[in-house]
């Protein structure tokens, strides 16, 4: 097996080179600090396996801890044939500081210059590889085949020698900067928060403007498209069930794709275009106010798509308490798998103010996720915040397509697991669980009273989305929005209200508490789900208590 | 003079750093080390301190600007 470790600085492409050599869909974004352990991924080439290791980024050698640490410690301590030196050119001095240092470890090693300009010539870079004393790759994404067969030929022809830094500034040689002229004004402590909301507000009710209509031809059709094939199948009995729920869910799921490759489309657009380390810096002050400081937005925002990355994400902050905070925070986040459940039951009990309530829960959400962060969270005068702030893009068509063709292929593949797994527990397994106990239980908090709600909770923890599979199976005969309607028989507003904001707060899934153990240990995941079950119940309490007692008192 | 006493988009130069080892060391990677030419972009009063090194922008917040002492860039 040949082993090539991509090593950078933070930010400098070394993932975005993966993909584009392994045909992989690792993540990549543009802010620092979106790798955060080690990922691989393998291709055979010319008959031999090779093995693409993504190092998260790190300025250099001389470090002790977090993600930059694990880095070091991985090329110390694991078989790496070939370290290829990804370098952003528009930051060419501190690429080659790092540059300088890996010459130390011995390794076979290549430099691939990132984002060089078409005015830099030949013999620049000739002369800068000269002065290095390493091979330099930097042809423009066009030459896959080439690029793998020089990286085979630098290993076999490799002479281990160091450079002395100080001849870095005998060059002189062409640059492109990065671009920042944008800072001005999405940088400005009020007209940049204000941008920052109109941002927000815009593109989230664009989207559901944009996607409604479409939501609409796919339920209408999708829904006489499964009666004409259930009707062509005719099939009977047990297995009827089975196909009819499978037909049923898969349906449902695909009402809600137009809205979420709309979300997805937006995350993806704020990490291309450099702004989400903008947001880091706008809110920085205000996250103060919670004991936190603003390296604790970027987890938060990769929450909203989804919790686990947001956990690992958390190895960015450097500060301990901050850090665990913040993990306590994320879950409270919603997360897009929620959203699919959100949209079903507005359409349902609130049809005109739809978007109303799920900006309303998503608010609450964030909320409810500063308060955990104030109370566990301790952040000291003298701990400082350092951000680099990466360059503006444009957002490359090509790369905001194939990122939201991956998610929402991941979406659809999660899904279509699950769905299998979930129709065989309801058939099987969950018959046996005792919903009168956790009904009589939660009896104070209004939707217990329909038997389903309650039941559809233990599904919930496998993934969020199971939830929609779980009310597709579980409405028969129905139209979907009939069966949710008939839930409950009174008060079904505020039950159906209550319902969303007790899930909305609720355990996210299953993954994201072993992201939690994982990261933080089993005392930690413990008390985030002692966290995670109190608060939901006690918030849901207080607004199903609460509006009773004034609707009995008004 | 304190960086955070600086005036926005004048240049400055790095004179000395006031913290331990591993302060130092942390800025270092971001190429704030003395001697290194820095641009103040922004200064509001509640906001992080924004500044231009390198041709990097770099965000600290102004706790951290008060330790940088700096000279004007003449």
């Amino acid at each position: 097996m040949f082993n090539i470790a991509f090593v950078g600085n933070p930010n400098a492409g070394k993932t975005t080179w993966i993909n584009y050599l392994s045909n992989s869909d690792l993540k990549v974004a543009n802010y620092m600090g979106v790798s955060v352990e080690a990922q691989e991924c393998s291709i055979e080439y010319q008959g031999e396996l090779w093995n693409m290791i993504d190092l998260p980024g790190l300025y250099d050698l001389q470090v002790t801890n977090g993600e930059e640490a694990y880095a070091k410690e991985y090329l110390e301590n694991h078989k790496v044939d070939l370290i290829v030196n990804v370098i952003d050119y528009r930051d060419l001095s501190r690429g080659l500081h790092l540059c300088a240092q890996l010459k130390h470890l011995s390794i076979p090693m290549v430099v691939l210059l990132n984002f060089v300009d078409k005015k830099v010539k030949n013999k620049d870079v000739k002369k800068l590889s000269t002065i290095i004393k390493t091979p330099i790759l930097y042809e423009s994404l066009n030459h896959r085949e080439k690029i793998l067969d020089q990286l085979r030929e630098v290993v076999n022809n490799y002479k281990f020698t160091s450079f002395d830094e100080r001849e870095l500034y005998k060059l002189q040689i062409e640059k492109n900067y990065k671009n920042f002229e944008a800072d001005k004004v999405l940088l400005h402590p009020l007209w940049g928060k204000f941008i920052l909301i109109i941002i927000l507000i815009l593109s989230v009710s664009g989207i559901y403007l944009f996607t409604k209509p479409l939501v609409d031809i796919i339920t209408n059709s999708c829904d006489t498209f499964t009666a004409v094939l259930l009707a062509i199948l005719n099939l009977n009995g047990f297995l009827k069930n089975i196909v009819e729920a499978l037909f049923f869910t898969f349906t449902s799921i695909l009402s809600f794709l137009p809205f979420l490759s709309g979300v997805f489309l937006l995350i993806a657009v704020l990490e291309e275009s450099g702004y989400i380390a903008r947001i880091a810096y706008l809110l920085d002050h205000t996250m103060q106010h919670f004991n936190l400081s603003g390296r604790s937005v970027i987890p938060l925002l990769v929450g909203f798509g989804c919790n686990v990355p947001a956990i690992m994400a958390t190895r960015t902050i450097e500060n301990k308490t901050e850090r665990y905070a913040c993990a306590l925070m994320i879950p409270f986040i919603s997360c897009s798998a929620k959203l699919p459940i959100f949209l079903l039951f507005t359409s349902v009990f609130f049809e005109d103010m739809q978007i109303v309530v799920i900006v309303l829960l998503y608010a609450l959400s964030i909320v409810m996720s500063l308060f955990i962060g104030a109370l566990f969270a301790s952040h000291k005068e003298e701990e400082i915040l350092l951000l680099e702030l990466p360059s503006y893009e444009f957002p490359k068509f090509n790369i905001l397509w194939q990122k939201v063709k991956m998610e929402v292929f991941h979406f659809l593949k999660k899904v279509c697991k699950i769905m299998v797994i979930s129709v065989l527990l309801l058939t099987f397994i969950f018959p046996f669980i005792n919903v009168n106990t956790m009904q009589k239980a939660m009896q104070p908090l209004g939707f217990s009273q329909s038997y389903d709600a309650v039941e559809s909770l233990p599904f919930g923890l496998l993934s969020k989305e199971n939830l929609v599979v779980y009310y597709a199976q579980k409405k028969g005969t129905q139209t979907m929005r009939s069966y949710i309607s008939s839930l409950w028989q009174e008060n079904e507003k505020l039950l159906a209200l209550c319902y969303l904001l007790y899930l909305s707060m609720s355990i996210p899934c299953i993954m994201t508490l072993a992201a939690i153990r994982s990261e933080f240990g089993t005392k930690f995941l413990l008390l985030s789900i002692l966290v995670m079950f109190c608060i939901p119940f006690i918030l849901t309490l207080i607004a199903y208590q609460g509006i009773q007692l004034l609707s009995f008192l008004f | 003079m304190k960086l955070i006493e600086g005036y926005k988009d004048r240049f400055y130069v790095i004179d000395k750093i006031e913290g331990d080892l591993f302060l130092k060391n942390k800025l270092k990677r971001m190429s704030l080390e003395v001697g290194s030419v820095v641009q103040i972009i922004s200064k509001y009063p509640r906001c992080p301190f924004l500044v231009e090194v390198n041709h990097n922008r770099i965000a600290f917040s102004q706790s951290l600007a008060k330790k940088i002492e700096v000279i004007p860039y003449v």
